[in-house]
């Protein structure tokens, strides 16, 4: 079986991996239209971190990792177009065309920010770090600013404000909806973390869209529709679409242009899958679909593709769009869906807030939590963790009980370890699940 | 723009002969006929003998008869003149043109000259003469594209198939899976409640944003400037942040004016109810042009009428209406006309208030100058808000002069009255604005139909009136006579 698959990033290079588990025999080729594979899309934030010495480290996977693995990898191989009837794959590599036949193809071309509405988002110094290339040249002019507009306040914008509060920068963020991470968390959640990234000096533009960014001299006009801010340099962090050029009209597209798939991530073409960023993604709680570009979809995406390559297996589970990460002192995790979107959920949804202390003999460090649940049937659909302690693991049991259909009543007993030096009498996810559990017995 | 501007001369002269018939009660003179439509004898009987050809095809809906000097034209109960329209403009060019457009965003010549089969010059002539009707929405074909303010472009296709497409086809077919769940989302992120009608349009109001959301180079600068006074409206950030969250799920980039123009859409349209625009009026910006234009044309409005007094649930009626009104003449241009509004002007003149337009054309060109829109600029929307004004005082005149609460007080035997009483009813049936019923003790009336005279004390003293006779022709000459007069007073 050849398979042939497209982009190594973390769905192709994942998907790679898991064929070579499964089929030994197989001949895997892996294009890629970057020089390099495996960099962290988060390097630069890693680098700032101080976590890593040298953007370099900033990598999942090398490229003698896949060669060992009998991974044929082609650098620099940016793939045109692809012929599902004839089973081809064309590519362009130095000015020269070519072809690699496939028996399947694996669609992992991932996405890339690019604003058709930003007027000026193209100039050099509105940064964009998701490439290493494009990381190294953002480093510089990072270092070299003194203010920095972050266009977008989704996960790459909150963290970029750690980044910069580390290095001294004076950091101005816009973003349309009137809060930091607004899809991930509900408004009350991120107040204190707005608050202390205010303190610190973060100068926040909420319900504030970016309509233009101008060069003036050595500086940046950053404008919006109330507002005009002078600025060394800008940072690009929104905009995440799918890199799909190639694919045409040779396989079925959904409304929003990604590529539509069956559950086992099966395209409307014989032999050909698509995953990561390529795709919307649809949990069997909710019946929409979204695009959700995060790096554990495209990992788990990649998993599953490569278990339905001779035939349907396992069905894909879909996202629950599950986050966590450190915004100066707090942690911060999300996990399905938030009150803010209750409105496009079918039923009607119930919400649960607890705040305890992260244990009795820890310090007063508390977490607060949030449960979003149907108020009919008591299912769990999403839950929040705000805390100054390192939370975020919470998160992913919070995250199972949602995908596992839990109800509160089933919440409640999930079975958590008890050692007085690190966890409640009660565990938060209990705590969680009694509270709202005991609420619909009042409402009763 | 008249509906006709999508037709050829022809097809347009063949519904305006219908449509005239049918203004003229069914019945017209071919010599009439000739004359409102400026054309001779041979071109009738032409127009005549294609409709009798066509017509059939309505299986026996709507039939034509010409016996060389009567056009007789019969319409089935169920049959709207819109049936023929729809009918007329399904194979009209011009119209293909437009809908191509909405399908598709654009065209190339050779494309649209393929489809239509059509020479390049028709095509051009058609794009043309579309362009001419088009400029009362402030759009254009151009360069293969619809172009213009995205409000406009969006507003001028929903006004065509809101009015072209069955209410029934709306129901079935637009109100999709998922337009349905996006109206309930919004319905819980307002906490509104919509009527089945507002749920439709704004079921095809989403249909034709899904459409246009992948054109690039959308234009808002009209409405951008026009929103400066809307940015803190608070309907407008719950509209805003909904349109936002909804979009964010999905790899497109969206810009604010998306956000506004689903708030001009639920302003302009009467998708709210009076009740939840009445809580939305209490919150609103009383600095916001239209607001201000709401409060100067009510005064006005009350001053016109002094010293009748408005009662707070017909003020709020009244703004309500005059809110819709004003949105639109603040922030859209140009207006579908599928029926013939001169029409119901000259209906309107001759039965109501003679000086009702007068007065109308009077608050517009007020509110035009609150509004800060110009009342010379090329705009059917404006003879609309004419009739919108007049329609309002209509409605006033209507809430004013009230119902006569009428009872019947009888002390005959039980068969006589139930006798009498049946006569009344039967003979006052016919007179607006009355309600009849039987002396009820502990009710309140304007007058009391008594057969006696008596020193029963009524409640709130209301007129009373003894039967002469058996309700003779002349005690009902005189009751309607006393129904007037209350009624005026």
């Amino acid at each position: 079986m050849k398979v042939v698959i497209v982009g190594a990033s973390f769905a192709g290079i994942t998907a790679a991996l898991a064929v070579r588990e499964q089929h030994q025999a197989a001949e895997i080729f892996l294009l890629e239209k970057q020089s390099g594979i495996g960099y962290l899309s988060g390097g630069l934030h890693l680098y700032f971190q101080q976590a890593i010495d040298q953007l370099s480290q900033a990598t999942f996977v090398t490229e003698e990792q896949l060669l060992a693995k009998n991974i044929q990898l082609f650098l620099q191989h940016t793939v045109v177009a692809f012929d599902p009837v004839q089973q081809v794959v064309t590519y362009k590599n130095q000015g020269q065309t070519g072809v690699i036949s496939y028996d399947k193809l694996i669609l992992a071309s991932g996405s890339n920010q690019w604003s058709q509405k930003i007027q000026g988002s193209q100039s050099p110094k509105v940064v964009k770090y998701k490439y290493q290339k494009d990381a190294l040249a953002a480093m510089q002019q990072l270092q070299q600013s003194h203010s920095i507009a972050i266009i977008g306040g989704g996960q790459i914008g909150a963290e970029a404000l750690n980044d910069l509060l580390a290095l001294n920068k004076k950091a101005h963020l816009f973003e349309s909806l009137p809060y930091l991470l607004a899809k991930y968390f509900d408004e009350e959640m991120m107040v204190p973390v707005q608050k202390s990234l205010s303190a610190a000096g973060v100068m926040f533009h909420f319900n504030e869209t970016v309509e233009s960014v101008t060069e003036r001299e050595q500086q940046l006009i950053v404008s919006t529709s109330k507002d005009q801010i002078l600025v060394d340099c800008g940072l690009f962090a929104l905009n995440i679409r799918p890199s799909l050029e190639y694919v045409a009209d040779t396989v079925k597209r959904r409304r929003d242009q990604t590529i539509w798939v069956d559950q086992y991530l099966q395209t409307s073409a014989a032999n050909v899958f698509a995953i990561g960023d390529c795709i919307d993604m649809r949990h069997s709680q909710f019946t929409q679909q979204r695009y959700l570009p995060l790096v554990n979809n495209a990992v788990r995406s990649g998993l599953v593709a490569a278990c339905n390559l001779v035939r349907p297996t396992v069905a894909f589970s879909g996202s629950l769009r599950t986050i966590g990460t450190k915004l100066l002192d707090y942690y911060v995790a999300s996990t399905g869906m938030t009150a803010a979107e209750g409105c496009f959920y079918s039923g009607e949804i119930a919400v649960t807030s607890v705040e305890q202390v992260v244990s009795p003999f820890t310090g007063n460090e508390t977490i607060k939590g949030k449960l979003i649940c149907d108020q009919a049937t008591g299912q769990v659909l999403g839950a929040q963790l705000v805390s100054k302690v390192n939370c975020l693991e919470k998160i992913n049991t919070l995250a199972l009980s949602i995908q596992t259909g839990q109800t509160i009543a089933e919440l409640m007993q999930n079975d958590y370890f008890y050692q007085p030096s690190f966890a409640n009498v009660l565990e938060l996810g209990n705590q969680l699940g009694a509270q709202a559990f005991w609420r619909t017995v009042h409402e009763d | 723009m008249k509906i006709d501007a999508f037709l050829d001369k022809k097809e347009a002269r063949q519904l305006q002969l219908v449509r005239q018939t049918i203004l003229a009660g069914g019945r017209l003179a071919d010599v009439e006929l000739m004359q409102r439509l400026q054309i001779a004898k041979a071109s009738l009987e032409k127009d005549l003998q294609d409709l009798l050809h066509f017509l059939p095809t309505f299986h026996g809906a709507i039939t034509l008869h010409y016996d060389g000097q009567w056009l007789t034209i019969d319409l089935a109960a169920d049959f709207s003149l819109l049936n023929l329209y729809r009918a007329f403009l399904k194979n009209a060019i011009k119209f293909q043109i437009v809908d191509h457009l909405y399908q598709y965003k654009e065209f190339t010549i050779a494309q649209l000259t393929t489809k239509l089969a059509l020479s390049e010059s028709s095509l051009f002539r058609k794009i043309k003469e579309l362009n001419g009707a088009l400029q009362d929405f402030q759009i254009q074909i151009k360069n293969g594209q619809l172009q213009g303010e995205e409000l406009q472009i969006r507003y001028f296709y929903f006004q065509l198939y809101w009015q072209l497409v069955p209410y029934e086809h709306h129901q079935a077919v637009t109100m999709t899976l998922q337009n349905q769940r996006t109206v309930a989302a919004l319905e819980k992120a307002l906490a509104f409640a919509f009527s089945e009608t507002s749920r439709l349009q704004i079921s095809l109001w989403l249909s034709i944003s899904k459409r246009r959301l992948s054109v690039s180079n959308k234009r808002y600068q009209q409405l951008t400037a026009k929103m400066s006074f809307f940015q803190e409206d608070p309907l407008y950030l719950q509209v805003r942040q909904f349109v936002l969250r909804f979009l964010s799920r999905y790899p497109l980039e969206f810009d604010e004016g998306e956000a506004m123009l689903h708030f001009v859409f639920l302003i302009t349209r009467s998708i709210l109810s009076q009740a939840a625009f009445s809580d939305y009026v209490l919150l609103r910006k009383r600095r916001a042009l239209t607001s201000l234009a709401d409060t100067i044309i009510l005064e006005t409005i009350v001053l016109h009428y002094q010293p009748q007094k408005f009662t707070p649930s017909l003020e709020k009626q009244i703004v309500y209406y005059l809110a819709h009104i004003h949105s639109q003449v603040y922030f859209l241009a140009g207006q579908l006309e599928f029926y013939e509004q001169s029409a119901w002007i000259q209906s309107h003149e001759t039965t109501t208030h003679q000086t009702a337009l007068t007065f109308a054309r009077s608050l517009l060109q007020k509110s035009c100058s609150y509004l800060q829109v110009n009342l010379n600029d090329e705009n059917s929307l404006y003879e609309s808000a004419v009739v919108y004004y007049a329609q309002v005082f209509a409605l006033i005149e209507e809430e004013l002069a009230g119902v006569v609460d009428i009872a019947l007080d009888f002390k005959l035997a039980p068969l006589e009255a139930a006798l009498v009483s049946q006569l009344l009813f039967s003979a006052l049936k016919g007179v607006n604005r009355i309600q009849i019923e039987r002396y009820q003790p502990q009710k309140v009336y304007n007058l009391i139909i008594t057969d006696h005279q008596h020193s029963k004390n009524y409640q709130g003293r209301p007129y009373q009136y003894v039967l002469s006779e058996f309700a003779c022709a002349y005690d009902l000459q005189q009751l309607q006579k006393l129904i007037q007069k209350l009624l005026s007073s």
